[in-house]
């Protein structure tokens, strides 16, 4: 690991302006100190972002939807009872996310900006094209854990458990840096790398996550999580499926489908969803909605079970939602 | 094995019962030093329900879960020989130290020689102090080919013997009584009428410390000494995901006499556990182009986790001395119990789903390529 410098400040204001002077930011450590100690990520300074006050925590007000602090433990958002009853989701997602000591460790705004884990990647010897380099290597490789669709010079996959089930809801995220805040779409963090673009988040130099937020109308969603290993814990997911939508009279409404494991982002096919619309999740429009998610999927030479995994997933995942 | 008695339209256990009874080593032509196979199955059989199994499956736990039982069998060395070497001092005070070139690797084999040493000598075991572990010692055996046990055991026993009649012919001097009417109990020497404990004798003889020597004596060289053992396995596999769920595992061993049932015990849980990763998730990916090892990691080289581990672990073992192999009549328990474990989990997904999957592990990627397979021909 390289030498670097290490602040761990109280006021926002000053976190954000070491961020600008180009400090990286630390929270839970998972992902950050592992890439640091492979060589992978070599800050010369970092902030400790989980000194602040304010930025740990949840809260519900009613009408004005559920906001979630970006450095809050994985593991507060899985055991909290109440949290259950108003997202039962994050729950499910995060059972089976890595292990109990991981979601201690890692936060929220960490587990949404974690590296993806093609091991190509993650090997320091290997400069692929992610890394700068002129080739991938996964592409005719060893790709069983590969992208299937959605990939084109680089063919990771979208590793989050949280994110596609934050995705069925809606989810935006509050920015902030010491040029200003914003907000966005949680979709629109997640970069597919491609030409010029040879990184996975879009979030600006100097910027942090502050919130995590999901607009009271979309609590009303049922949903469900769906994932599957390797073996049956700490393991990465191979597919996973998030769906969720508004069941009125056994007919749904505001489908949402989201997959991870599948595409270098979390894979959403909005003419899938629209199809759902209106029906009743029956085996038929689900076996459609899979057949319109997956549509141009191409596996490569080790990853094609992952299409077949996929397309049961989606049915299980969307049948849940009306059992 | 499976695929054959398939083909037959036999039950599998059947047609392994019809030809596993041989006495004779079809690989050297031998006569077995003993050999309890059938025993085996018998007992597996009993222990994980076999009469529950049909030909293509039964019904799981929801519609699209497929439940099977499968079964297969070991058969391997462990019945060790020389080299092997120990020497058991008996000091002044009546303690005694166990020494030996051997080592224990987690497997019991400290536990296993202090008993054989108490038990032959005739002393408690608490009274044993076992030095292993150094190469200074008298040479020992590796802890490998299941060998350690049934090589060292009998040497500490004739080392016990050795210090035990040195002790009884120094008893004999001190108690003026013919040695043929002593025995030593509980670290005591009994006579007729009297009982005397090991230190009042030898702080009565000038040479107070009392060393047996023992090596272990060759095998019958007209005998082939094998261990036999039979593995069960009960599954679930979800038949549209190739999500597989270990049930129950059974595991029956021929070892010849068990020195201590809780070691072994330990060692055959073990080594399903070891299996289990071995049929299900432990796979090593080299880079084709380049021979990198692309996971040589624990994220990505998969061994079990405490939920992958089967509701139920049965271990159950013949138990019976195998007197024509050595002076215990015992034999290895190292590697027989990852040997069947696996080929068990895969003739049972088999049996579940007719999905026959023929390389380790049974990853969903082959798991759902067979079950395509089995479909397409169904
Ligand atoms: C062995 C292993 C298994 C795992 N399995 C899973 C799994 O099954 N499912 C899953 O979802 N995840 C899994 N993970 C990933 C894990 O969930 C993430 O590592 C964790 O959530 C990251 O959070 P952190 O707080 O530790 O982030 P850190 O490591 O501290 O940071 C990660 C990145 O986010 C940046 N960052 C963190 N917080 C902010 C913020 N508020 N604003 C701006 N930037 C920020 C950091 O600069 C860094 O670049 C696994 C990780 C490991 C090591
Ligand atoms: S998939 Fe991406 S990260 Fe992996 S080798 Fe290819 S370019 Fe590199």
């Amino acid at each position: 690991m390289n030498a670097f410098s290490y602040a761990r400040p109280r006021a926002l204001a000053e976190a954000l302006r070491m961020l600008r002077n180009g400090a990286i930011a630390l929270a839970g450590g998972t992902d950050l100190v592992g890439l640091m100690k492979d060589g992978l990520a070599r800050p010369a300074s970092l902030v400790d972002l989980t000194g602040i006050e304010g930025l740990r925590g949840w809260s519900h007000g009613k009408g004005r939807g559920l906001r979630i602090g970006a450095l809050t433990p994985l593991v507060e958002l899985e055991t909290s009872d109440a949290l259950a009853k108003t997202m039962p989701i994050l729950r499910e997602s995060l059972r089976d996310a890595a292990t109990v000591q991981l979601r201690t460790m890692g936060t929220v705004g960490g587990n949404l900006l974690q590296r993806n884990r093609c091991w190509y990647f993650r090997d320091e010897g290997t400069v692929c094209w992610l890394k700068g380099g002129s080739r991938c290597f996964a592409i005719d490789g060893e790709n069983r854990y590969h992208a299937i669709i959605g990939a084109q010079e680089c063919v990771i996959v979208s590793p989050s458990d949280l994110v596609p089930a934050l995705l069925a809801y809606d989810a935006e995220i509050a920015l902030t840096s010491s040029r200003g805040t914003r907000q966005m779409k949680l979709a629109d963090l997640f970069v597919a790398p491609h030409g010029r673009e040879r990184r996975e988040h879009a979030l600006r130099p100097g910027e942090l996550i502050t919130e995590v937020r999901v607009p009271e109308a979309a609590l009303a969603r049922r949903g469900t999580y769906l994932k599957a290993m390797d073996r049956k814990a700490w393991s990465f997911a191979l597919v996973s499926v998030a769906a969720a939508a508004k069941i009125e009279r056994g007919v749904a409404r505001d489908v949402r489908l989201i997959m991870g494991g599948v595409a270098p982002v979390p894979w959403r096919v909005s003419a899938a969803e629209k199809a759902l619309e209106g029906t009743t999740l029956d085996d038929a429009a689900c076996a459609d909605a899979a057949d319109r998610v997956l549509a141009g999927a191409t596996p490569l030479r080790d990853n094609g079970y992952k299409v077949t995994l996929a397309r049961e997933l989606v049915r299980r995942a969307l049948r849940s939602l009306v059992a | 094995m499976d695929e054959l008695a398939e083909k037959m339209g036999v039950d599998p256990l059947t047609l392994r019962r019809k030809h596993a009874g041989s006495p004779k080593d079809p690989m050297s032509g031998k006569k077995y030093s003993d050999k309890h196979l059938l025993e085996c199955y018998r007992i597996g059989a009993a222990e994980i329900g076999w009469q529950r199994r049909r030909s293509g499956g039964i019904r799981g736990s929801a519609p699209h879960r497929r439940r099977g039982i499968g079964m297969a069998t070991q058969i391997w060395g462990g019945g060790g020989g020389p080299p092997a070497y120990a020497t058991v001092h008996v000091n002044p005070d009546g303690t005694v130290v166990l020494t030996a070139g051997t080592q224990d690797i987690g497997t019991g084999t400290r536990t296993v020689i202090a008993q054989v040493c108490a038990d032959e000598l005739g002393v408690d075991l608490d009274a044993i102090q076992v030095r292993i572990g150094d190469t200074d010692h008298p040479y020992g055996p590796i802890s490998a080919g299941s060998v350690t046990t049934a090589s060292m055991g009998p040497a500490v026993r004739i080392a016990a013997r050795d210090a035990k009649e040195q002790l009884l012919g120094a008893a004999a001097g001190v108690l003026e009584t013919p040695k043929a009417e002593l025995r030593l109990e509980g670290g005591v020497i009994v006579s007729k009428g009297a009982r005397t404990p090991l230190g009042e004798i030898l702080s009565k003889v000038e040479n107070n410390t009392v060393i047996g020597k023992g090596a272990r004596h060759p095998n019958d060289p007209e005998l082939s000494q094998r261990t036999f053992g039979a593995h069960f396995a009960e599954v679930e596999v979800d038949v549209r995901t190739g999500e597989i769920t270990v049930e129950h595992i059974v595991a029956v061993h021929d070892i010849g006499r068990v020195v201590n049932p809780t070691t072994a015990r330990s060692q055959v849980e073990g080594g399903v556990l070891q299996a289990l990763g071995f049929a299900l998730s432990e796979e090593r990916f080299v880079d084709r182009a380049t021979g990198r090892v692309m996971n040589a990691n624990l994220e990505n080289y998969k061994v079990p986790t405490v939920k992958d581990v089967p509701a139920k672990i049965t271990v159950k073992f013949v138990d019976r001395p195998d007197r024509r192999a050595n002076n215990l009549g015992i034999k290895g328990l190292g590697e027989p119990p990852i040997i069947p474990t696996a080929a068990a989990i895969a003739n049972a997904v088999a049996n579940a789903t007719g999905a026959r999957v023929r390389h380790a592990p049974l990853t969903r990627a082959r798991v759902l390529e067979a079950l395509a397979i089995a479909e397409a021909r169904s």
